[in-house]
């Protein structure tokens, strides 16, 4: 394993917050917000990042790596500036999320999990997100686009190259 | 106690205890796989549903793991609704599984099998194709085979409530779950390979017990790890005259359901030890192997010529705590009544490291299993007053009981040895003290030894051999008694039923013990009986 990573004192001070929060025996409680900022502070959560939340916790790193491998929106890996996952559940498949990611792409040029050459965009499926009434839908990073077709798909991209 | 109802029929059973166990003392079987009488129940697997009666003629499925037994429960074991839940867990469970049982370790051992033959639907309806993930080293002793794992994660539990190491968890979602370790973490603690005893599939094997002989060929000898003075009770596995396999034997009062990785393994030391296969006499400076009637005549020659010199007793003797109380008891005996009231002493190696598990399990600092019980019969003295005795030229000859191989000399003890003038000893191989010796007498390992041991909690327990010793060498008990005989001395039968009787007879403390009372659970001495000490 490459060196331990240790937050900065502003996210250190952000991740003494959150454990105030929690009991002091539950204390491992705070494993999902503190991934949540470690995520933040470094794009993603490498085994480094899990070890350093560990230790914050005060359990052992393997607690950790089983919550962050179980929730798909921890990336595990490095991504670009802006991540967007294609819904593939059932109710978007029906309502046309194939040719939704197949437009992205193709326009992006990349690949399912891939990330673009000057690291401006990754590209995702996900699980249900919870709109099936408003299918087929993307997560533009923390925002939900619903009535997603290929021409919306030109505009979002546009927003986010003028970004 | 409860009465409780079980299809149909009434039953006392033991209040509070788990729905599995209580069902186990009435000798129903409840298939499961995540629950071990060793954890806390964790209800994940889901084979132990049965149907319990929530509301008055309402009946609910529940885990019977996490069922604690009230007075008027009533349960249905065999009715449709638990039959189609077990077929169904079942399938569940194989559609990954890839039926390796020919060339897996664990069959024969394995609940999946089991639990398949009884509860399985005998042909699969999966279409699909099955995931195969690699398997995985985790740690020293224990490999994953990945394919093979139900994921009933007692191995996580162990880790977390037994050793508080909590080396093991489970990653991924869904489908694609695996217990794994933290990438610069293995599993690597004092009890590790416990968590292949507990796998109740062949997910996690020991590298020691690996593509063995299968496990229905093995003899199963219940006997203790000589390893430490906490005397784990053990089962070892035997076959042609070699031990494959230990695995720990539950004893609440002792080890629990475990044991450590040290004790476990240590059999290996003992069995490919270059051991003595004659007795060896010293001839011109030199020891060379000569017949037991030959190092009979030299020992007892000898011990003569030192017992004629000047002093009460020139002779010492020297028992082990590698050695039986029984074996023990008898070289008290010898130095009594044919060496006249030696100096007497105990041989024994420094010290380890203790260590406590999270649960209470004890690895003890004593690396020998019976230090406790040879002090009750020698009634010994420190080995420093040995090493006195013999500076002072007040002890000259010396009869020292040996056999254990991990016992090296210190320079100050081999410059005392050497000063003898007449050393006697049993030893399994050419140790250290044996090499000083004059005459060398090849004893029996602890895997070779019938009889006692009494550990550091004074439980006194029993050891049943493996194997007989080397056709050159012999049980310690009889070369005393052949010594004792050429000396003059009867010190009775060969038995170690027999000898312990005469102890209970003679040493305080161990008043009325028997082999009966003993049994395989061990007993207290001083008189307690059977003890309610916390296991691990």
């Amino acid at each position: 394993m490459a060196t331990p990573l240790e937050f900065t004192e502003a996210a250190r001070e952000r991740a003494a917050k959150i454990l105030d929060r929690y009991p002091a025996e539950y204390r491992k409680s705070a494993v999902v917000p503190l991934l949540h900022l470690a995520q933040e502070e470094w794009g993603h959560v490498s085994p480094e990042a899990m070890a350093c939340v560990a230790r914050l916790i005060g359990c052992s790193p393997v607690k950790v790596a089983e919550i962050a491998t179980f929730y798909p929106m921890f990336n595990r890996e490095p991504v670009g500036e802006h991540v967007l996952a294609v819904c593939h559940t059932l109710p978007c498949a029906l309502t046309g999320c194939g040719s939704v990611f197949d437009h992205l792409s193709e326009k992006l040029g990349i690949g399912l999990g891939e990330t673009t050459a000057d690291g401006r965009f990754t590209l995702r499926k996900s699980e249900c997100l919870a709109a099936c009434d408003r299918g087929p839908v993307l997560l533009v990073n923390r925002r939900l686009h619903t009535h997603v077709s290929p021409e919306k798909v030109d505009e979002i991209l546009t927003e986010l190259e003028k970004g | 106690m409860a009465t409780i109802t079980i299809d149909e029929q009434q039953y006392t059973v033991e209040e509070g205890r788990n729905l599995i166990d209580a069902a186990a003392d009435l000798g129903i079987d409840i298939p499961h796989f995540c629950y071990h009488p060793g954890l806390a129940p964790d209800g994940n697997c889901r084979m132990c549903l049965t149907e319990m009666e929530i509301r008055p003629g309402q009946f609910g499925i529940v885990t019977s793991c996490t069922i604690r037994i009230k007075d008027g429960m009533n349960f249905r074991f065999n009715s449709p609704a638990v039959l189609d839940n077990r077929k169904g867990i079942m399938e569940f469970l194989l559609i990954n599984h890839p039926l390796d049982c020919p060339w897996c370790d664990q069959a024969g051992e394995c609940k999946l099998q089991d639990h398949s033959f009884d509860h399985g639907r005998g042909h699969s309806r999966f279409v699909e194709t099955k995931r195969v993930p690699p398997k995985k080293d985790l740690g020293p002793h224990i490999t994953l085979y990945t394919t093979r794992c139900i994921l009933c994660q007692r191995c996580t539990r162990f880790c977390d409530e037994i050793t508080g190491t909590s080396e093991l968890g489970v990653v991924q979602m869904g489908s694609k779950s695996e217990i794994a370790t933290f990438e610069g973490v293995p599993l690597d603690n004092r009890m590790s390979a416990n968590v292949a005893d507990i796998c109740p599939v062949g997910a996690l094997v020991t590298k020691d017990f690996l593509y063995k002989p299968r496990i229905w060929h093995y003899d199963k000898v219940d006997t203790l790890c000589p390893g430490c003075a906490t005397g784990c009770n053990t089962t070892l596995e035997v076959l042609h005259q070699k031990i494959y396999r230990t695995k720990p034997r539950h004893n609440e009062a002792v080890n629990g359901y475990w044991m450590c990785d040290e004790g476990r393994f240590c059999y290996h030391g003992w069995q490919d030890a270059d051991r003595l296969q004659a007795p060896l006499k010293r001839v011109d400076g030199e020891l060379r192997q000569v017949t037991w009637p030959d190092a009979m005549d030299a020992a007892v020659s000898g011990i003569q010529a030192v017992l004629a010199g000047e002093g009460d007793s020139a002779m010492g003797v020297v028992g082990s705590s590698m050695a039986t109380n029984e074996e023990n008891y008898l070289l008290r005996r010898l130095g009594a009544e044919a060496f006249g009231s030696p100096r007497t002493g105990l041989d024994r190696k420094p010290d380890g490291e203790a260590w406590t598990s999270k649960s209470g399990f004890h690895i003890d600092a004593d690396k020998t299993p019976n230090t406790r019980g040879a002090r009750d019969m020698l009634g010994a003295g420190s080995p420093e007053d040995i090493l006195r005795g013999i500076g002072d030229g007040t002890i000259r000859g010396l009869y020292v009981l040996g056999g254990d191989i991990g016992r090296t000399l210190s320079s100050e003890e081999t410059d005392a040895f050497s000063k003898l003038e007449f050393l006697v000893v049993h030893d399994v191989h050419r140790s250290d003290l044996a090499e000083l010796a004059d005459v060398v007498f090849p004893g029996a390992i602890p895997f070779e030894k019938n009889g006692t041991m009494t550990n550091a909690q004074g439980r006194v327990q029993r050891l049943s051999p493996a194997f007989p010793p080397p056709s050159g060498a012999r049980e310690d008990g009889a070369i005393l008694r052949y010594v004792g005989q050429r000396m003059g001395v009867d010190l009775g039968g060969t038995d170690p039923a027999g000898v312990l009787e005469e102890i209970a007879g003679n040493v305080d403390g161990y008043a009325g013990l028997t082999y009966d009372l003993i049994g395989d659970q061990g007993a207290m001495t001083g008189g307690e009986g059977p003890s309610e000490a916390a296991g691990g």
